[in-house]
C-alpha cells in the first residue's frame, strides 16, 4: 500500500494532502508515503509500483470546508471537475482517466478528498481543514494497520 | 484539459463582421485567450491575450544575493526551471568574469538535456499530437493509441530522472550554483541512468518517425529567426546569439537588437526587433541555424524521414521537437559515457565585483535571456529576464492572422480549432512570459 498526498503547502488548504502525510509519518514507515504534485508521470509510476494506492488531495466542493469524503475510484464515479481550463499539468481526475485508459490503474485506488476554503499564497491550513487532516490521517492509519494485519508482507 | 465536445468558444456575428474568441486556451501552460476579428470577409485583427497576473520576478531579485538567482528564477516555471537556472548562472558568471571548467559545463548540458526530454515529450505526446490525429485531448487519444501515451510517459520519466539526479529534485531543482554545482554525481549514479536513456532513445527514434507521418496544414512563413548558434554542437546551455539575417553577437548585445513593449491586452511584454520586424525563437529557429550540429546519429534518422533542412511551417515544429528529444537522449548518453569528474571540485570560487552580466540559453521554447547588475557585495541591483514565449507573442499573432485569412472558408468551429492548433505550435508557457518589468500607476 502506498499513500500519496497531493498538493502545494504554500497555497493554503491545498497543502492538506501533504499535511496528512506528515501526520502519518509519525506512525507509518515513510517509505510507503509520498508527497506529490499532481504530475502524470509521478502518479503513473506509483500506480504501476503498487496494487493498492490511497491518494489524499484538497478539493473545491459545495460541502462546507473541512468536510471530507472517501471515494473508491475503482468502484465509484468520481465527481466531475469544476474547472475545464487546461495547464501543462494534468488534474488528478485526468490522470486517473488516463491510467484507466491505458490500463495502468492499481487494483485498489482510494481517494480522500478534503474540501478546502482558502487557496491563497500562505503556508497554513484553515482551522476546518486542519481538523479534517487529523481525521483523515487517523482513518488512513487504521486502514494501514488493517492492511498490515491482513498481509504478512509490507503495508 | 478540455473535452472537445464541451469546448466553449464564442462567435459573434453581425451583418458584415464576425469575431471568433476562445476565452481559455486548452493544452497550453497558463492562462491566455485569443480573438480574431473578421470584417467584410477579411481578417482585421488577431490578438493573443495573456491575462495571467504579472509575477514581478525581476523585482523580487533586487536586493537579493547573486547566489540566490538560480534558485529564485527556477521558480518561474515548473516545466523549464533548468533553463532559468542556466541563463541566470551564465549571466552571473559573465558579470564576475568566471571561467567554468568543461566538466561542469558538460554536467550542466546533461541536466539541460533532461529538461528538453521531459518538456518536449510532454508537449509532443500529450499536448500537441492530439491536434494532428483529430482528438480533443491525450486521454481520448490514449483510447486508440495507448502504446503512444505509455511511450511518452516513459520518455518523460527518463528526462525527469536526469534532472532529479543532477538537480536534487525533478521540479525546481536546487543543485545548480553560480560557479558550478553544490554536489557532483558519482559515475555509478550517472551510469544507472544509462539503461533507461537507451530505451528512451529508441522511443524517441520511433516518435520521430511517428510525428513525421502526420499531415500538416499549409502555412509557409519566412521567419526572421533568433537562436543561439553553434556549429560544433547543437546549442543548449550557452553560446552566442545569431539571427537568420546573419548577425552574430554575444548575449550582452541582445538588448541592442530588440525592444520590449507593453500592450494593453497582455500582462507579458511583447518583443520585436528595434527595426520593427518580428522574429521567431524556439525549435524551428534553433534547427534552421544549427541542424548541421546534430550528432550524425540524429542527422541520419532525420534524413530517413525526409525532413527539410529549413523548416518554414510552424505546424512542423513537432518534428523538430521530436528530433531534439532524440538528440537530447543521444547527447545525454554521450555525456554520461564521457563523465570522469566525480573527484573534481563541484564549483569554482566566486570573487565578487561590481558589474553587469548577460546570459542566454536555449529553453525548450526558445531563447531565454537574463541580465543582472550586481554590486561589490554580490547584491543584485537590477535584473531583466526575457522569456521565449514573450518573444514569440507577435509571431503567434501573425500566424493567427495569416492562418485565419487563408481559411475563412472553414466553418467557425473548424477555424477556431485550427487557430488553437496554431498557438499550440509554440508550446507557449504563459506563466513564464508574464513578467512585467515596470508598473506605472496613473491617477
Amino acid at each position: 500500500m502506498i499513500v500519496a498526498g497531493i498538493g502545494n503547502p504554500y497555497r493554503g488548504d491545498d497543502g492538506a494532502g501533504w499535511a496528512v502525510i506528515q501526520e502519518l509519518e509519525k506512525t507509518a514507515d515513510p517509505k510507503f508515503l509520498r508527497k506529490c504534485r499532481a504530475d502524470a508521470g509521478e502518479l503513473m509510476e506509483i500506480f504501476k509500483s503498487c496494487p493498492a494506492v490511497t491518494i489524499v488531495d484538497a478539493c473545491l466542493a459545495d460541502a462546507p470546508s473541512g468536510s471530507w469524503r472517501r471515494i473508491d475510484a475503482i468502484e465509484e464515479a468520481i465527481p466531475p471537475e469544476r474547472s475545464q481550463t487546461s495547464t501543462h499539468g494534468f488534474s488528478l481526475i485526468q490522470i486517473i482517466d488516463l491510467a484507466k485508459t491505458i490500463r495502468q490503474l492499481p487494483d485498489q485506488l482510494i481517494i480522500y478528498a478534503i474540501a478546502g476554503k482558502e487557496f491563497r499564497m500562505q503556508n497554513r491550513l484553515s482551522a476546518a481543514v486542519s481538523q479534517a487532516v487529523m481525521e483523515v490521517a487517523q482513518t488512513i492509519d487504521r486502514e494501514i494497520q488493517i492492511c498490515m494485519k491482513n498481509t504478512s508482507s509490507t503495508i | 484539459m478540455t473535452d472537445g465536445s464541451e469546448k466553449k468558444f464564442k462567435i459573434r456575428a453581425g451583418a458584415k463582421t464576425k469575431t471568433i474568441q476562445v476565452d481559455y486556451l486548452a493544452r497550453v501552460e497558463g492562462e491566455g485567450s485569443f480573438i480574431v476579428k473578421i470584417n467584410r470577409g477579411k481578417v482585421e485583427e488577431a490578438k493573443l491575450r495573456i491575462f495571467e497576473p504579472p509575477r514581478f520576478f525581476e523585482a523580487f531579485l533586487r536586493g537579493r544575493k547573486l547566489f540566490d538567482a538560480p534558485d529564485i528564477t527556477a521558480r518561474i516555471c515548473g516545466i523549464c526551471p533548468v533553463a532559468y537556472q542556466m541563463s541566470s548562472v551564465n549571466a552571473m558568471e559573465n558579470a564576475l568574469l568566471l571561467s567554468i571548467p568543461g566538466y561542469l559545463q558538460d554536467l550542466r548540458r546533461l541536466m539541460y538535456c533532461g529538461e528538453w526530454i521531459e518538456s518536449h515529450t510532454l508537449h509532443v505526446f500529450l499536448l500537441h499530437a492530439p491536434d494532428f490525429l483529430g482528438y480533443p485531448d491525450a486521454i481520448q487519444m490514449a483510447k486508440d493509441h495507448p502504446e503512444i501515451v505509455q511511450k511518452g510517459l516513459r520518455l518523460k520519466k527518463a528526462g525527469n530522472s536526469i534532472i532529479e539526479l543532477l538537480g536534487g529534485r525533478e521540479i525546481h531543482p536546487v543543485n545548480v550554483k553560480v560557479g558550478g554545482f553544490y554536489r557532483l554525481p558519482s559515475k555509478k549514479e550517472l551510469f544507472r541512468l544509462a539503461g533507461s536513456l537507451k530505451m528512451a532513445r529508441e522511443d524517441a527514434e520511433a516518435a520521430l518517425e511517428w510525428v513525421s507521418s502526420f499531415s500538416f496544414p499549409s502555412l509557409e512563413k519566412d521567419y526572421e529567426c533568433v537562436s543561439l548558434i553553434n556549429s560544433e554542437r547543437y546549442p543548449i546551455e550557452q553560446g552566442q546569439i545569431g539571427t537568420s539575417s546573419g548577425l552574430h553577437f554575444p548575449a550582452g548585445d541582445f538588448e541592442n537588437l530588440i525592444v520590449e513593449e507593453c500592450v494593453a491586452y497582455s500582462t507579458a511584454l511583447q518583443t520585436k526587433m528595434k527595426n520593427g520586424k518580428t522574429y521567431l525563437t524556439g525549435p524551428i529557429a534553433r534547427y534552421n541555424a544549427n541542424h548541421e550540429a546534430f550528432s550524425s546519429f540524429v542527422k541520419e534518422k532525420l534524413k530517413k524521414t525526409g525532413f527539410e533542412k529549413k523548416c518554414t511551417n510552424p505546424f512542423r515544429s513537432i518534428i523538430v521537437r521530436a528530433a531534439e528529444i532524440l538528440y537530447a537522449c543521444d547527447e545525454a548518453l554521450r555525456l554520461i559515457d564521457a563523465y570522469d569528474a566525480e573527484k573534481m571540485p563541484a564549483s569554482v570560487s566566486v570573487p565578487l565585483r561590481k558589474a553587469t552580466g548577460f546570459g542566454a540559453s536555449e529553453a525548450p521554447r526558445g531563447l531565454l535571456y537574463h541580465r543582472y547588475s550586481v554590486n561589490e557585495q554580490g547584491v543584485i541591483e537590477d535584473a531583466n529576464i526575457i522569456p521565449p514565449t514573450a518573444q514569440n507573442q507577435k509571431i503567434i499573432e501573425e500566424d493567427l492572422f495569416d492562418l485565419a485569412s487563408r481559411n475563412l472558408h472553414l466553418s467557425d468551429e473548424d477555424l477556431t480549432w485550427k487557430c488553437e492548433q496554431a498557438i499550440r505550435n509554440y508550446d507557449p508557457c504563459i506563466s513564464c512570459s508574464a513578467h512585467f518589468l515596470k508598473l506605472e500607476i496613473i491617477r
